[in-house]
């Protein structure tokens, strides 16, 4: 596993990200769409005073950000052809993986954390202290969603209707292993039941084995 | 260089290569001929380590594809139909990104290719903006880079005008004179013959025929071809 | 059937023997537990059936997990077939569970659901991942992609299984369901035993039938392709 390969694909796909800018603006609309929906269709005298609703709206909108988000990621690149680039670069496949988990994760938590600022302009709701931990949890949930949603966006990025296909295949591996113990974690900070730690030790080995099992499979991923 | 045995690559009953037997010495520019859908491109693929074959063995240079092709990947350079180049980076950008993949540091040796393919006033220009013609010479460029021991080449001079398809003639041929080992596809016999050392006809995933072809010798190899790839 | 069949025959006679067995057990001699704390005497009979069944559906997507990994290591494409027969028979067994567990939830507590029931829970997210993966393959690529597509996400989706089992077991408020250890007799196990071998016999029955009629599918879009000249 060649880590300077990794590290390369990474700075090259931040770079191609602020050139064209296309992942990033198509994730913030879609953040912001996926408020405006909520906001909307909730009740306004319910405000947001509650933890667990807050907790989760916020995933929602985080689940379908980094849905799209790692999809654009691997799609882009199959349909200009250049991932068999990549792959005929020496290093391996592990190290693609991991560039692109890197790039791809950190783009998906700017716009996250920008989620957070619209949460608390549009439903009137003041984080208070509790806004780096929960930043915190975001990142972990994010990470953790991102370890093997990469994997399924890369399998299926030759397949059509690629995009429902990543959200049908992503929701049974990652709604109860590492979105809604994030959502717990964060209900429990912004005051509701449920303890943080808890979560943290089922959502930390899930990362563990998903990127495990990343490490076994993505060259079968790869493979055309 | 490259010496391939009866590869094979199938899945239930669909083959795309039935058997395909090669035997290509370095230094020299082998043509591999055959209609569209005789299994050229997976070809090309397999000896890229893109695809995996389903059965025979291929070596470049000694060492086994299938068993160890992470140790072929640095011997090899690679064009295909779809461009392996970033629009949105520069030509440069490009080249370098490239290079740092293969443990090419720097700007020199990016910049040299560059001036090869004669894209040099170019360097930093977005690749968006590059014509067909500038792209495909982008791609030899990025071919070269690592200084591979291997060409494969998927139709390189498809959609080029006479002009491009002439400087890219004159460019393989340097290649080869300089130590490479190049393989390219076409399906322009008549138009290409002249650029290989000797040519490999593939008939529905098969090699059917495998000769030197002089320029006396051209008719009656073309009469060859023709009669191998009627038959069924 | 083909003339050298003896299994099939065989197998059908044993499971529709095996089960007659089963039914009367679950019906007629295992005793009413009016001693212990179940609500509906009658409907707790539904789960002498959905143990079974929900057995069997881990049992199929075992079978696609075993089958996956072969086939990404030998390409050949027997185990692809495999992998799809055992997910086509085990979406039925799994949904079967489902609605059986659903049944007997809601006679006795009159909910068709708990959530913090963290087998049901698991059998829940199983009929999620048989879903996805009989979405994979639908898209109707065919042929090796898809085959490898499939095999990958089969490896991941079993192995998440457990993984969101565990996560579960630790969310607040998990109890387990009413009276779990009181009713463990020794018959009640006998009967439900007897259910397992019932219902793994006929998934192996809806298995082979499954394959039999995909070999035949590949044989006619064989023939097909040979007639056009492909």
């Amino acid at each position: 596993m060649n880590s300077g390969k990794a590290w390369s694909i990474a700075k090259k796909d931040l770079r191609s990200e602020l050139r064209s800018r296309e992942g990033a603006t198509t994730l913030v609309f879609l953040s912001l769409l996926i408020l405006f929906v909520f906001r909307g269709i909730l009740d306004p005298r319910l405000g947001a005073r509650d933890p667990a609703l807050v907790a989760g709206i916020l995933w929602a909108t985080f689940f379908f950000v980094g849905t799209v988000g790692v999809a654009g990621t691997y799609g882009r690149e199959r349909d200009r052809g250049t991932l068999e680039g990549l792959v005929l670069a020496p290093g391996g496949a592990f190290a693609v993986y991991l560039g692109k988990l890197a790039a791809t994760a950190a783009l998906t938590v700017a716009v996250n954390s920008l989620s957070l600022l619209f949460l608390g302009v549009l439903f009137n709701y003041d984080f208070g202290g509790v806004i780096v931990l929960v930043w915190l949890v975001m990142l972990a949930g994010t990470l953790g969603f991102l370890s093997i949603g990469s994997v399924i966006a890369a399998l299926v990025r030759g397949a059509r209707s690629r995009d429902a296909l990543i959200t049908i295949l992503l929701i049974p591996i990652t709604l109860f292993s590492i979105v809604m113990p994030s959502v717990s974690a964060t209900a429990a900070l912004l005051g509701g039941s449920g303890t943080l730690t808890s979560n943290l030790y089922t959502m930390v080995p899930a990362t563990v084995v998903f990127v495990a099992l990343a490490y076994l499979l993505f060259p079968f991923v790869l493979e055309e | 260089m490259i010496e391939t045995l009866e590869v094979t690559r199938q899945f239930g009953h669909r083959a795309a290569l039935a058997g395909v037997t090669l035997s290509i010495p370095p230094r020299t520019i082998r043509l591999i001929v055959g209609p569209n859908g005789a299994g050229k491109t997976t070809l090309v693929r397999i000896l890229a380590t893109l695809t995996r074959p389903t059965g025979g063995t291929a070596r470049i240079d000694g060492v086994d594809i299938a068993e160890d092709p992470e140790a072929v990947r640095p011997l090899i350079g690679v064009v295909l139909h779809e461009s392996l180049l970033y629009p949105e980076l520069t030509a440069l950008e490009n080249l370098e990104f490239c290079g740092s993949l293969y443990g090419v540091a720097g700007e020199a040796r990016p910049r040299e290719v560059l001036r090869l393919v004669g894209l040099l006033p170019r360097a930093t220009d977005a690749v968006g903006t590059f014509s067909m013609g500038m792209r495909k010479r982008l791609s030899f460029a990025r071919a070269i880079l690592h200084r591979p021991k291997v060409l494969l080449l998927d139709e390189p001079l498809a959609g080029l005008d006479r002009e491009g398809a002439r400087m890219v003639a004159a460019f393989l041929r340097r290649q080869r004179e300089e130590g490479m080992t190049i393989l390219m596809t076409t399906h322009t016999l008549e138009r290409d013959w002249a650029l290989g050392d000797a040519v490999s006809v593939l008939h529905r995933g098969r090699t059917v025929l495998e000769r030197t072809v002089s320029p006396e010798g051209l008719p009656s190899f073309l009469a060859d071809v023709e009669a191998r790839t009627q038959e069924g | 059937m083909k003339e050298g069949d003896r299994w099939g025959p065989m197998l059908s006679v044993a499971w529709l023997g095996a089960g007659l067995v089963h039914v009367a057990l679950a019906f007629l001699w295992a005793p009413d537990p009016r001693s212990t704390s179940w609500a509906d005497p009658i409907a707790f009979r539904i789960f002498f059936f959905h143990v079974p069944l929900a057995w069997s559906g881990y049992l199929a997507f075992g079978i696609v997990f075993a089958a996956s990994i072969v086939f990404l290591r030998t390409r050949n494409a027997r185990w692809d077939h495999l992998a799809v027969a055992s997910a086509g028979v085990g979406v039925v067994l799994i949904s079967l569970a489902l609605v059986t567990g659903a049944l007997w939830q809601e006679a006795e507590t009159g909910e068709y659901w708990r959530w913090d029931d963290a087998r049901l829970f698991t059998t829940f997210v199983l009929w999620l991942v048989y879903l996805a993966y009989v979405a994979l393959r639908s898209t109707g690529e065919g042929g090796e992609g898809e085959a490898r597509m499939a095999a990958i996400y089969g490896i991941v989706a079993f192995a998440s299984v457990p993984i969101s089992f565990f996560s579960v077991r630790l969310l607040p408020a998990l109890h387990p369901p009413p009276g779990s250890r009181e009713y463990m007799t020794p018959v009640f196990v006998a009967v439900l035993l007897v259910g397992v071998v019932v219902f793994t016999l006929l998934y192996l029955l809806l298995l082979r039938h499954r394959l039999a009629l995909l070999k035949q599918a590949l044989t006619l879009e064989e023939a097909k392709q040979s007639l056009e000249g492909a």
